[in-house]
């Protein structure tokens, strides 16, 4: 296990100078907008106030991160994103803003005695199912500065992104590990209600999705001008 | 009499359903780059995509430790192109378009030469509905357009063609999703010669409604009380 850990913050370290762009984690799941009770749609009617969250799994890392799937399973919970309410774009695009709101990356080790196997289970989103998915030790924790959703309520499909602040989870932090560019994240995914297998009762969303991290901060453009201002 | 009549027919209808396959997910998913053969993002533009394959579920399972398989489509032509730069939400919806998928063991696929992404058996073609919307959209305004598509395309021809009825499955309405399309931005590039990053899944038609298959025997057991 250390050595995992040591190799993913190594590489993240590392990848500030070797590379400028990467898909970090894929992450697979469903989503869900307040009103969860059977039969009746929290999505894509969105008001303001009401909370989507979503859970699912990480089903892939790229290169150079390491993982272990034969040890781990690795699973993702978004949470606390609060609806600033629904914005017509006309052509039945609708767009959704989020303010505040977390995603937690986590791996539970097989082995654990307190391990279950992840499962969405019959009625979900309910706590006994959302607990075989939150289990395991916090890999990294996400706060999200910004969060957008777009979405055809025609077609059933639609696009997320946002921006989380991330930190590595608590055990992680008392062992000393740190994220060298906690802030060149960003999660980037489609959402789908209709054509994309059977969406599992309780929840509104497919979702399909990347986390991406990028080791440079982009940059503003500013005028000379303004530069010179700075030093006044 | 009128409850044997029922029995019959309602095991007529139970024993032509149990030919169809038992599958609970039929994908195709590949990753892959589009490019316009002239003007990005404007009507009359041919816009082509070119694509690896990453995961065929039944029923055309995918030999992948001795094949390569690569998608191309061809021929997508943009019929109107709408920018609302006030919302930043571009939509595209094109007409015309062939998808085919080949299975190859020769050349391994290289972006840079399109030919080695469209060598090999013809695995599946399809051809693709009029009316296939792409929508981007720039929802944080950092000035990356990202999004989704979707549309439907109908199986014609390939060496895999003949699963899809021994399936059970009609050949239209598979759903031709666009996913994570996305303009070059700091997170990713696109070769030379590409415009946008497309990830594309095929799934079996909404409504279809998977059976399960059984014996004679179990009918029989079925209707022997």
């Amino acid at each position: 296990m250390l050595k995992f850990l040591l190799s993913f913050c190594v590489v993240l370290v590392a990848s500030s100078v070797i590379a400028q762009e990467a898909s970090v984690l894929n992450i697979t799941g469903y989503l869900y907008e307040s009103d969860n009770t059977t039969g009746v749609d929290g999505f894509a009617e969105s008001n303001p106030g009401d909370i989507l969250a979503g859970y699912g799994f990480v089903t892939d890392t790229n290169e150079p991160l390491e993982w272990s799937q034969d040890n781990f399973e690795y699973t993702w919970y978004m949470y606390d994103l609060v609806s600033e309410g629904t914005q017509d774009l006309g052509n039945n695009l609708i767009r959704i803003m989020y303010s505040s709101g977390h995603i937690d990356i986590i791996a539970d080790r097989y082995v654990s005695p307190d391990h279950s196997s992840a499962t969405y289970g019959i009625d979900p989103p309910q706590s006994q199912y959302l607990d075989t998915f939150t289990n395991g030790r916090i890999y990294l924790h996400g706060t999200f500065s910004n969060f957008a959703l777009t979405y055809n309520t025609e077609t059933g499909n639609g696009n997320f992104e946002g921006d989380p602040f991330f930190e590595v989870g608590p055990w992680y932090q008392s062992m000393g590990y740190y994220l060298d560019n906690p802030a060149g994240y960003s999660v980037v995914g489609v959402v789908n209600s209709d054509n994309i297998g059977t969406i599992p009762d309780g929840f509104d969303l497919y979702a399909d999705g990347n986390v991406y991290h990028y080791s440079t901060v982009p940059n503003d453009d500013v005028s000379w001008g303004s530069i010179k201002n700075m030093f006044h | 009499m009128f409850c044997k009549l029922l029995s019959i027919v309602f095991m007529l209808v139970f024993v032509v359903s149990s030919a169809v396959a038992q599958c609970d997910t039929y994908t195709i998913n590949f990753d892959g780059y589009s490019s316009f053969e002239s003007n990005p993002d404007s009507v009359g533009s041919v816009m082509e995509i070119y694509g690896t394959a990453a995961t065929s579920e039944c029923p055309f399972p995918m030999d992948s430790e001795n094949f390569e398989y690569t998608a191309v489509v061809t021929g997508l032509v943009v019929e109107s192109f709408e920018w609302d730069q006030t919302n930043r939400v571009k939509t595209l919806v094109f007409s015309g378009g062939t998808l085919s998928i080949y299975e190859d063991s020769e050349t391994t696929a290289d972006y840079a030469n399109r030919e080695t992404l469209s060598d090999g058996t013809l695995f599946l073609q399809s051809n693709i509905a009029n009316g296939w919307q792409m929508t981007l959209d720039d929802g944080l305004d950092n000035g990356v357009y990202s999004g989704f598509a979707g549309g439907t395309c109908e199986f014609i021809a390939g060496s895999s063609l003949s699963q899809i009825m021994d399936s059970g499955l009609p050949n239209e309405n598979w759903n031709f999703n666009g996913l994570s399309i996305s303009d070059p931005s700091f997170f990713f590039s696109v070769p030379d010669g590409y415009h946008r990053f497309c990830d594309l899944l095929i799934t079996s038609p909404t409504d279809f409604t998977s059976n399960n298959s059984v014996t004679w025997g179990h009918m029989k057991t079925l209707f022997s009380n």
